[in-house]
């Protein structure tokens, strides 16, 4: 075997062996497992350098090497590794990352009775991670995608003896499963129309097909990528995704699962370049800039420290599905692509990887030392906690976008791309990405101004004995740190002749990337690849992006963190007369832009409705047939009387329901502008529960005749509209 | 071309063992009319020129699956007593559903218009080693057919509801 | 010959209608095992009108396997709830109810 599929190997296999013999023998051995978890991290993080440095020094993919898995009359299923700059740049994050938040967690789950069943569960999650990263076909990653969702679903809820948290964690798993069923669907359309999922001859069967379908596939791909990677409007997991531990969230919810969805997009990419239209492309991108906007909205107001994180990634996600989104074509038979948006959604991918894993470290330390996660409760910690609190500000300057650090190239990057799109793609929706974007750039650096002052800065507020942890806490922030500052030097445009060259990370990623997998091979069917292996096309591109831009984003961040002082330091006073001034403004996004309650509204009333009518009939039919003759009669009273009771009536009670519904919503929102809390969605979930029972009849016979009756419904369907 | 009326003779008591099935009250008399509805069914198989499965359907369903209710029926004696009354007081849902699904089907079946005149009985086909081969592909050529991997599942199945089966009805040991 | 299909339509449907009407659970057993031969039936009754009538066999013999594992989990079933209540009687099991 070669040197590289080793090396995955070990890669793969060392945590996964980690998992088996943690979670073997885990109860007897609480105080090593730890021991066992991080080396074999250690180990994988060390081999994925060693590959990283092979594929530098190669300069190309290696070819995939598959195994066949199984097969099936004409279809054969591989089982394979695609190394190629894409993957093992994902590996060194996902590695990275994962190392230092098993470090990171010695300390902080220290004493917990189920830390055994904690380090086995993140060994488990890794390897799922780095599956999907490695995987060469579609069905292979989907199975690891699953897995990764499994855990996310498991470590949610690892304290379930908690009402909420295991609340969370279902929420968190329905939610992404929306997503995954379309994600299913769109593999099941690629596999029927080209007959195999190897990620470099996904669209070798698209040519004959019509543009709706080349439309709605790569959307049903991307719905996968909505629910993973928290996007509007499927994002309401992530912020209930915070009840589990922070390590947890730092790796999972803030680094790399949430990034798969990103990851996915990126993988597939040519079924989206497959739409000549041009659509899907646009939605994606549209998709992704409304997240972004919204979730910086939404962080602006929050008070518990992790969920103004949540919402930052949720933003920072929806910039990266925005930059995929930035990807387009021009012209129509010969089309060369724009790459630039892809390259800058996996850079930043990268850099928020390492920063927001420091920002939820850094914030797992305070939450650690001051048994608190509200803000209003902190305050002058930096004292205190100086390591904690300085690269807690390292990483918020990166989130920020200020400068020099790690955010501000990619954000800037991402920008550029969406900005070249409306410039040389002509699309206008990607004016209004720019617009929201640019929206999102100006709030980002206040609401960490505002965080990172209310924790660290000003008086303390509550007393606390809060102190810095052990160097197994420390280190974790340090290196994160460094990285935050400074990996977004292998990005950095640097200017020269008549335009801008091409950085390394670009030549690294675009180049090798593009010719070696997708473009060589889907070159047969939709000319792709014609212009882009050409080196000097994806460049050009570089000099598109608008100077005044880039330095307009400059401005832009200097803006927000000048507000954010403004606000919450020089004019304490200010902060009142805004949420005054602007009070319903603010009680829109402390409502979180009342998505949460948009989706019961779509999804579950409707449900709540057949409940109560189902319920009514069923104890109809019971009361009838023990009434025996009189049955019918009954039935037929009871019919005249529902019509009367529900249609009459419930005209007339309608616009009465509409008016009392509307007063009970307001007076809702007002108590919890009282309390200033807001965690309806518990009570709403609870209560919707409360409701939909009802339909459980418990009566075995019942459950089957509404199955067969479901039959005759969908044959009468088929036959109506079929025949 | 066979002919038709001994297909629509023997379907006849097909229909009426089966009806019996689900009518008669005594439980006994019931699993008796399931057994002959079977058989006469296995003779309906061996018409259409299905020998393999009409022997597979009497070792199997007469000879097998009829036995393993009949035990679970003495097994399963009410303790409560006989019942009185074998079905139950939704009743008339059942009768509304079942006979909606009949006509739906049946309607399905006239339109669709099969041509099913010609019935040859391709022994060729049917024989057991034409399913041998579908199944498992031609011996010696290596080459797995499509059904190979349903074939492993359904082993696999079979041997996984065997042991299923025998965990969920031992007898617990501490409710000897 | 379609009047196989009318056959195999009528099997089906009793099934369905002693499934939603039976109060014993090994009697609904039975049912579902009309059922799985009304399906059989249609089977073959197609299969010498298709191209490859060794399919429809296989996939027939697939069915009666299942019915087999279906027949085997579902009487182990029965027996562990007699075991444990005394009863098969369907409708008496309410573990579903809210």
């Amino acid at each position: 075997m070669e040197p590289h599929i080793i090396l995955t190997f070990l890669i793969l296999g060392l945590p996964l062996l980690g998992f088996v013999t943690i979670g073997l023998c885990g109860k007897i051995a609480k105080k090593w497992a730890q021991y066992v978890g991080t080396a074999t991290i250690g180990v994988s993080l060390i081999l994925s350098f060693i590959l990283l440095f092979m594929v530098i020094s190669r300069n190309a993919a290696y070819p995939v090497t598959s195994f066949t898995w199984f097969e099936t009359g004409k279809y054969v299923l591989n089982f394979g590794f695609q190394i190629d700059s894409l993957a093992v740049i994902m590996l060194v994050v996902v590695s990275t990352v994962s190392f230092l938040v098993h470090l990171f967690s010695m300390d902080y789950m220290k004493g917990d009775p189920g830390i055994a069943r904690f380090y086995a569960e993140l060994q488990l999650f890794t390897v799922a991670m780095l599956g999907v990263v490695t995987a060469s076909n579609l069905l292979q990653m989907f199975a690891f995608w699953e897995l990764v969702g499994l855990c996310s679903y498991l470590l949610i809820g690892f304290w379930f003896h908690k009402r909420s948290v295991f609340q969370a964690a279902k929420k968190a798993f329905f939610v992404t499963k929306v997503g995954d069923v379309f994600l299913f669907l769109g593999i099941f359309a690629i596999f029927y129309f080209s007959g195999t999922l190897d990620f470099g001859s996904l669209t070798s069967g698209f040519k004959a097909l019509s543009e709706t379908i080349l439309i709605v596939i790569p959307l049903c791909i991307f719905m996968g990528a909505v629910g993973k990677s928290a996007q509007f409007p499927l994002h309401v997991w992530l912020p209930n995704a915070m009840e589990g531990p922070t390590p947890v969230s730092a790796l999972i919810h803030a680094a790399t699962m949430v990034a798969a969805g990103i990851y996915l997009v990126a993988r597939t990419i040519p079924v989206f370049i497959a739409d000549t239209t041009g659509i899907a492309l646009t939605v994606v991108m549209m998709v992704g800039a409304v997240t972004a906007f919204m979730g910086a909205t939404i962080a602006t107001v929050q008070d518990d420290i992790k969920k103004v994180l949540a919402y930052s990634t949720i933003s920072q996600l929806g910039y990266m599905v925005m930059g995929l989104g930035a990807v387009y074509a021009i012209g129509g038979n010969h089309p060369s692509y724009a790459m630039f948006g892809f390259v800058a959604a996996l850079f930043h991918l990268m850099t928020h990887a390492f920063f927001k894993g420091l920002l939820f470290l850094g914030s797992g330390s305070v939450i650690h030392a001051t048994h608190t996660q509200n803000m209003h409760e902190m305050g002058g910690l930096i004292k205190k906690m100086p390591i904690t609190g300085w690269t807690f500000v390292i990483g918020s300057l990166a989130l920020a976008g200020f400068p020099l650090f790690a955010g501000f190239w990619s954000k800037d990057a991402i920008i550029g791309a969406v900005w070249s799109n409306f410039a040389h793609g002509h699309n206008t929706w990607a004016l209004v990405a720019v617009v929201l974007a640019l929206l999102g750039a100006f709030l980002t650096p206040y609401y960490m101004t505002r965080c990172v002052w209310l924790t660290f800065f000003g008086k303390p507020r509550k007393e606390n004995h809060a102190h810095e942890g052990s160097w197994k806490t420390t280190l974790p922030l340090v290196w994160l740190a460094v990285l935050a500052a400074g990996v977004g030097f292998v990005g950095i445009p640097f200017w020269g002749g008549d335009g801008l060259i091409p950085n390394f990370f670009q030549s690294f990623l675009g180049n090798a990337y593009f010719k070696a997998t997708h473009f060589i091979s889907g070159n047969a069917t939709l000319n792709i690849g014609t212009t882009l292996t050409d080196p000097s096309h994806g460049y050009e591109t570089w000099s598109q992006t608008n100077p005044t831009l880039f330095f307009g984003a400059i401005i832009i961040v200097f803006a927000g963190i000048l507000t954010g002082l403004i606000v919450y330091v020089w004019r304490p006073k200010l902060k009142v007369r805004l949420i005054n001034g602007l009070r319903p403004i603010y009680i829109f996004l402390k409502n979180k832009w009342y998505i949460d309650e948009a989706w019961t509204f779509v999804a579950v009333k409707p449900f709540l409705w057949v409940a109560e009518f189902s319920s009514k009939f069923d104890a109809k039919v019971i009361d009838g047939a023990v009434n025996g003759v009189s049955w019918l009669t009954v039935k037929f009273a009871g019919v005249v009387h529902w019509f009367d009771s529900h249609i009459v009536d419930g005209a007339v009670n309608g616009v009465g329901w509409l008016g009392v519904k509307l007063s009970t919503i307001t007076k809702w929102f007002d108590e919890n502008v009282v309390d200033g809390l807001v965690n309806g969605t518990a009570t709403v979930f609870g209560e919707t529960g409360k409701q939909t029972r009802k339909i459980q009849t418990g009566y075995l016979p019942n459950y089957a005749a509404v199955m067969f009756a479901s039959v005759v419904v969908i044959l009468l369907i088929v036959a109506i509209f079929a025949l | 071309m066979t002919e038709l009326w001994p297909i629509i003779l023997i379907s006849v008591p097909v229909i009426v063992f089966a009806l019996l099935t689900v009518t008669l009250r005594n439980i006994m008399h019931a699993i008796l009319s399931l057994i002959l509805c079977l058989l006469s069914l296995a003779l309906v198989y061996v018409l259409v020129g299905a020998d393999f499965i009409a022997a597979a359907q009497v070792a199997i369903y007469v000879g097998a699956i009829s036995i393993l209710i009949l035990f679970a029926i003495m097994f399963t004696r009410d303790k409560e007593g006989k019942q009185l009354v074998h079905i139950h007081r939704q009743y008339p849902i059942g009768i509304v559903v079942a006979l909606c699904l009949l006509v739906m089907v049946s309607f399905f079946i006239y339109k669709s218009d099969v041509d099913l005149t010609t019935l040859e009985t391709n022994h060729g086909y049917n024989s057991v080693e034409g399913i041998g081969k579908t199944m498992y592909g031609i011996p010696g050529s290596g080459k797995p057919t499509e059904y190979s991997i349903p074939v492993e599942m359904a082993s696999f199945m079979l041997l996984a509801a065997l042991v299923g089966g025998v965990e969920m009805a031992k007898k617990k040991e501490d409710e000897v | 010959m379609s009047v196989l299909l009318y056959v195999g339509a009528a099997l089906f449907c009793i099934g369905v209608l002693g499934a939603l009407m039976l109060r014993n659970g090994v009697r609904i057993l039975m049912c579902i095992e009309l059922m799985l031969n009304g399906a059989n039936l249609t089977f073959l009754a197609t299969a010498n009108s298709t191209p490859e009538p060794g399919v429809a066999q296989t996939m027939v013999v697939f069915a009666i396997a299942v019915a087999a594992a279906e027949t085997i989990v579902g009487l182990a079933a029965i027996v562990a709830m007699y075991r444990s209540k005394g009863w098969v009687t369907i409708e008496k099991f309410n573990l579903l109810k809210w």
